[in-house]
């Protein structure tokens, strides 16, 4: 979903003779910079929201000996006071 | 400056703590949100005597740049921010759970939670409740307890799934109006000639806020992740306080920013009743102490949505009132219950007993945040409730405020069964800090039952008239339903399975996410049904 969302964000205002936003010295009609700069933030916070989520899935991992989500919301159920 | 000082400040500080491990840097935080505290003030009264002002980072255009916009809302928030981070910080002075890494990550969420506050840029907006989701699920999972590991691995997953639909509406609303800033978006509204090119937008972005207000269908990880049982009180306090009134204060900005052209009050209305009504229900069932202050969030949450879409404007400033008195009176709970689960080292309400002969002072300031968020008269919760309530005299609706407030009275009255018993026990000390910390909140409880209308006109230059008699006739209706409900809760409902045993609606990440989406597509389908 996150990718789709990057790919959406570059066709924002795009068209077809629009020219990568880099200077080269001929008059063109320039690809609008701000969504390219907003998809590098998103891409980078997408990363590291990624290795946290995996490292605090590991974790858990070690602490309920399973991938499955049903058994460990189970484990989890558990632990409540009943 | 002194909005780049509020942000900055605090994640400058609090590298600097992470790197000097030594144990008096503490003094040094409480120091500086005592400094901080002072800042926002003078930032309040600077904002009160001049009006709003805007920052532009970097001093790009207004189209393209960052904008933080101070306006006396904001303003009033922040200040709400650090005086509730003042009182944590107060509180936890001597725990040992304070080391520097707990207080860099608070610090740092502290300084989050006040750009958001202040930030009018959307994608900005993204980028900080990003980062900060992380930041509150590392705080949930602190001890790393297995039951922690689940509840912060279930906050991150949702708030991510949600975030994604907020980024996708960030990208429609900038192919559309061609910027993010919302006060410029707000202002080319009314242009837009066909509505349902906006469906989409609107879907998506009210999803990914919908999501962190816990509204009805999608508040499942709400609970989990306010009451984890090993996080310290204080992340409960600043999640359940602070953090949620982030997504609300977004809300009721992109409700006012697409209001010329979709207007969904009808819908959020009754989704905001509904939430209210699941809220206590699932509250009154539940037997662990922080589990029922965290249901009763979504409670008073779906108030306040009620109070801001009902359409008259009485309401309205009831509703922005009761998000003040909610931060204030909902933390009171938080560190009373924090005091109360370590020194009985139970959460379970059944097997705490006696609190009111063992801790007299804390069960006398933990009543008047009961009596806060119960609406009784002269106490803070009472006058927003009031507002809420005589703004919508006379429609169904305001017997349906009634109905939540006495699901609310049941609830605190099945709570208030710890401070019975316990005769012939010893006292249980209390120190200093701790006190003094409860203290501050309790005199706010009481202190904004007087100000609050005042403070209200003050910020929105709203002039309340408040009529006594309709306020007395309040004070009989809270009589009439505390009596009611204590009648009810002794009599029948003490005795029921669903009080005796529990029950809870939790769902797994599938049905969360299933949520999720369903609640997107109501969204869609409701604005090219409706508008």
């Amino acid at each position: 979903m996150g990718g789709g969302v990057i790919l959406f964000f570059l066709s924002v205002n795009r068209t077809a003779e629009s020219m990568p936003p880099i200077f080269t010295g001929e008059v063109a009609v320039a690809a609008d910079p701000l969504p390219q700069a907003l998809v590098i933030t998103a891409i980078v916070v997408g990363i590291s929201v990624t290795a946290v989520a995996l490292i605090m899935f590991i974790a858990m991992y070690h602490k309920f000996g399973t991938t499955n989500w049903a058994k460990a919301m189970k484990h989890r159920r558990g632990i409540d006071i009943r | 400056m002194i909005l780049y000082a509020l942000i900055l400040v605090p994640i400058f500080a609090g590298i600097l703590i992470y790197l000097i491990k030594n144990r008096k840097i503490l003094w040094f935080a409480f120091f500086l949100q005592a400094a901080l505290l002072g800042l926002s003030v003078y930032n309040f009264v600077i904002v009160q005597l001049y009006g709003p002002y805007d920052i532009v980072l970097g001093n790009f255009a207004t189209v393209s740049g960052i904008t933080l916009r101070c306006d006396t809302f904001s303003a009033a928030l922040v200040l709400l921010t650090v005086f509730i981070y003042f009182v944590c910080f107060l509180f936890g002075i001597l725990e040992k759970f304070m080391n520097n890494l707990f207080i860099f990550f608070s610090l740092t969420l502290q300084a989050l939670i006040i750009a958001i506050f202040l930030s009018r840029d959307l994608f900005n907006v993204y980028i900080l409740t990003e980062v900060s989701t992380i930041i509150v699920s590392v705080l949930i999972m602190y001890k790393k307890d297995s039951s922690s590991l689940y509840d912060g691995m279930i906050y991150l997953i949702t708030n991510i799934a949600a975030m994604t639909f907020f980024l996708f509406g960030i990208a429609f609303i900038y192919r559309i109006f061609g910027t993010l800033n919302m006060d410029l978006i707000t202002s080319k509204m009314y242009k837009i000639q066909d509505v349902k090119s906006l469906a989409l937008p609107f879907a998506f972005l009210i999803t990914g806020v919908g999501l962190k207000c816990a509204f009805l269908p999608l508040f499942s990880w709400l609970p989990k992740a306010h009451a984890t049982t090993s996080a310290p009180s204080i992340v409960s306090v600043i999640l359940s306080a602070l953090y949620v009134k982030s997504g609300i204060f977004h809300f009721i900005k992109l409700r006012e920013m697409f209001l010329p052209a979709i207007n969904l009050d009808e819908i959020f209305l009754i989704i905001g009743v509904a939430t209210g009504i699941v809220g206590f229900i699932l509250a009154m069932s539940q037997k662990d102490i922080k589990l029922i202050l965290a249901y009763h969030t979504i409670s008073q949450l779906g108030l306040v949505l009620v109070g801001i879409t009902s359409g008259s404007q009485f309401s309205y400033f009831g509703g922005i009132l009761h998000l003040f008195n909610h931060a204030i009176f909902k933390s009171l709970l938080f560190l009373t219950a924090g005091i109360i689960t370590d020194k009985y080292g139970e959460r379970n309400i059944d097997k705490i007993r006696g609190v009111f002969r063992r801790m007299p002072y804390v069960s006398i300031m933990m009543m008047a945040a009961m009596f806060g968020i119960t609406g009784a008269p002269l106490f803070n919760g009472s006058v927003s409730k009031f507002m809420i309530e005589s703004g919508v005299h006379g429609r169904v609706l305001e017997y349906e405020v009634i109905l939540i407030n006495f699901g609310t009275i049941i609830s605190f009255i099945k709570l208030s069964s710890i401070f019975r018993g316990g005769r012939g026990e010893a006292k249980i000390s209390v120190d200093i800090w701790k006190k003094a910390s409860v203290t501050i909140m309790g005199v706010m409880c009481l202190a904004m039952g007087f100000a609050g209308p005042l403070f209200i006109s003050s910020i929105f230059n709203y002039r309340i008239d408040f009529s006594i008699v309709e306020y007395l006739k309040n004070m009989i209706i809270f009589f009439v339903s505390l009596g009611f409900g204590e009648l009810l809760y002794f009599k029948y409902l003490k005795k029921t399975k669903f009080i005796q045993n529990g029950f809870s609606m939790e769902l797994g990440i599938n049905g969360i996410a299933l949520s999720i989406t369903g609640f997107f597509a109501f969204l869609v389908a409701a604005v090219y049904l409706l508008v």
